[in-house]
């Protein structure tokens, strides 16, 4: 975070695809409730202690959430492979916005936000790490995301366990 | 309306648990007093589980809990996340298990923690109904009930439920209640007091 402090915290999310809906709950470590919020094409937030009661908050958080699970805003403009064997599908959402989704030969994978020609947003997950409990279901054990613009910062998820729900 | 920050709530669960978990059943608060001065030294296994809507089972989160009178404190999770809350000597430090071992988590405030230091030093002396923040209840059944007075952390903490074994000086289970279906239980295990602990047990692990 900015000043180089950091911190942990156990996060509960609930993604739809399908209906590109998220229900998200952060965590304490020692279990107290600190975030919980809803994403159906708005935000809404049920509970936020602070720091984590700011609508600014609730909302870059899901954006980071929607950038990770969700399908790139805009159009497919290319394809193509990359000289390390990487997979690369390139969309662009607006005249300054490009979105690269690249897939390693060893199945993990990585997104690129560009905004005027500059990275200024990534994601990089880990798929060979191994979920904390065993439960994993092809999520990757680890993800890191990282945001260059102003004020930055810079999350690591470790996967505790993933479920499917069948509904 | 006063607001309450992650911390300043974590600070008034930490003071109550741990005020409480220790000092045995007794049917009236002066014999809790009393029974609160005999205290030097405590060891703990637990058990938390954090029960959510959301989740189709429980989060399940282990560690241990270490108490020497008259103000040392080790609060360790084990899994799934590690991390170890001491006090000790008057210094107040929090560290988080990274990728190649234990850092230092830089976002807690010690001004706080040294605040939940001299609280659990007021509580452990048997001055139960000195905290501002509570209203204690003695209930049948060995089950003690904490409701906040406070409505700004009512609205966060509904109240919380201490259920004492019938083995002299240990508690079953903290029941944190948050809302309906949102609460934490914590169960302890494996209750040792007044035991000599290693000095090592408070001091900060390998970074």
């Amino acid at each position: 975070m900015p000043g180089g402090r950091n911190a942990s915290v156990i996060g509960i999310t609930d993604i739809s695809s399908d209906f590109e809906t998220i229900h998200c709950i952060i965590v304490s470590i020692e279990g107290l409730v600190l975030f919980d919020g809803v994403y159906k094409g708005e935000v809404v937030i049920n509970r936020g202690i602070q720091p984590f009661d700011s609508k600014e908050f609730a909302k870059g958080l899901m954006n980071d959430i929607r950038m990770v699970f969700f399908p790139p805003v805009g159009e497919l403009t290319g394809t193509g492979v990359l000289s390390n064997g990487s997979h690369v599908c390139r969309y662009r959402n607006d005249t300054m916005t490009i979105v690269d989704v690249i897939i390693d030969p060893n199945h993990d994978w990585e997104i690129r936000q560009y905004r005027n020609g500059n990275l200024n947003r990534s994601v990089k997950a880990y798929i060979q790490e191994r979920a904390i409990d065993g439960v994993q279901k092809a999520f990757p054990g680890r993800i890191e995301i990282s945001v260059k613009e102003k004020p930055g910062y810079a999350l690591t998820l470790r996967l505790i366990r993933a479920e499917s729900l069948n509904l | 309306m006063k607001k309450f920050n992650n911390f300043n709530i974590l600070l008034m669960l930490a003071t109550v648990l741990v005020s409480f978990i220790f000092v045995g059943w007794s049917k009236d608060w002066d014999q809790l007093r009393k029974d609160a001065g005999q205290i030097n030294t405590i060891r703990a296994d637990f058990i938390q589980e954090k029960h959510l809507q959301i989740l189709s089972r429980p989060l399940i989160s282990k560690g241990v809990f270490y108490y020497e009178a008259p103000g040392s404190l080790r609060w360790e999770y084990q899994s799934p996340i590690k991390s170890i809350l001491l006090m000790h000597k008057g210094r107040v430090t929090r560290y988080i298990w990274a990728e190649n071992g234990f850092r230092r988590d830089s976002g807690l405030s010690l001004q706080a923690m040294q605040i939940v230091l001299e609280e659990i030093t007021m509580w452990l002396r048997g001055h139960f109904a000195e905290n501002p923040d509570f209203t204690a209840s003695l209930e049948p059944d060995r089950k003690i009930m904490l409701t906040p007075k406070k409505k700004a952390f009512s609205a966060i903490i509904r109240n919380i439920e201490l259920i004492f074994s019938d083995r002299p000086g240990v508690i079953k289970s903290v029941t944190i209640y948050e809302g309906e279906k949102s609460f934490t239980r914590i169960i302890f295990k494996n209750v040792r007091v007044n035991e000599v602990l290693k000095e090592t047990v408070f001091g900060a692990p390998e970074l």
